[in-house]
């Protein structure tokens, strides 16, 4: 049985979840003052695993966006790096055809 | 009872290490992905500013293969999380039903005012269990919310 089935951790449980719609969470919500002990811990139990794969997916979420930020801005360098070897090229190429009207 | 579902033992880590609230690590998550994206737009608006020859166009250009294989394995965790409901919220359906018996309370639909069975309330008044049953909306020996309801309202 958990340890932590006090009224505050249970409804923030039923906030948190996903997996239940909003009308059934005020259901859940009604019931809990009818609910017994054991009854409680059952519903945290379930509650608290599907918190638990919703923060695991979010921790995967963020992870993703964190690689990929860096991913972006290095490709910006680069096309930065590329395009400013690129006008470094064409000036010179300009500056040959101008030394060679001389 | 058993709904299947482990707790705590099948996952990386604990909810929170027992110091943090579910929705403050949720929103904690939510937060830091906010800042990465804060991050990644002032890195390309510096960008712009600091090479004028640089346009919007450039780097969607330049971001373009990053941000599409993003969105791919962003799908996939959706997907993953879409899949992921599935088992919680049976788990949570039986379990409600199990509450619901045991303490005599209404259906979430019934709680809402919804009518779950789609049974007109006049028809469950006036016919027998036998008759209901005959009909296909009360399986036998079962003890449905048409019952009660009906019961309650002949204040049976």
């Amino acid at each position: 049985m958990s340890s932590n089935i006090s009224a505050p951790y249970i409804l923030e449980l039923i906030e948190v979840s996903k997996a239940l719609s909003p009308e059934k969470k005020i259901w859940w919500k009604s019931e809990l003052p009818k609910m017994n002990d054991f009854q409680k811990a059952e519903l945290v139990k379930i509650l608290e695993a599907e918190a638990n794969a919703i923060i695991k997916n979010l921790k995967k979420k963020v992870a993703i966006k964190k690689e990929y930020a860096h991913k972006k801005i290095k490709a910006l360098y680069e096309y930065i790096e590329h395009k400013i070897e690129n006008e470094e090229e064409i000036e010179l190429a300009l500056l040959d055809k101008e030394l060679e009207n001389v | 009872m058993s709904n299947g579902i482990e707790t705590k033992n099948n996952v990386e880590e604990p909810i929170n290490n027992g110091t943090e609230k579910p929705s403050e690590a949720v929103n904690n998550y939510k937060k830091a992905a906010k800042e990465i994206w804060e991050v990644e737009n002032a890195e390309e608006t510096r960008l712009k500013g600091r090479y004028s020859f640089l346009s919007d166009g450039d780097i969607a250009d330049a971001i373009a293969p990053s941000k599409e294989k993003e969105a791919q394995e962003l799908k996939l965790v959706e997907k993953e999380e879409g899949e992921l409901n599935a088992p919680y919220k049976k788990a949570l359906t039986e379990f409600g039903n199990t509450v619901m018996s045991e303490n005599g309370s209404e259906s979430p639909n019934v709680a809402m005012g919804q009518n779950e069975e789609k049974i007109p309330l006049l028809q469950t008044m006036w016919k027998s269990k036998e008759e209901l049953n005959a009909d296909g909306y009360v399986s036998e020996g079962s003890n449905s919310q048409a019952d009660k309801k009906r019961d309650s309202l002949l204040g049976q």
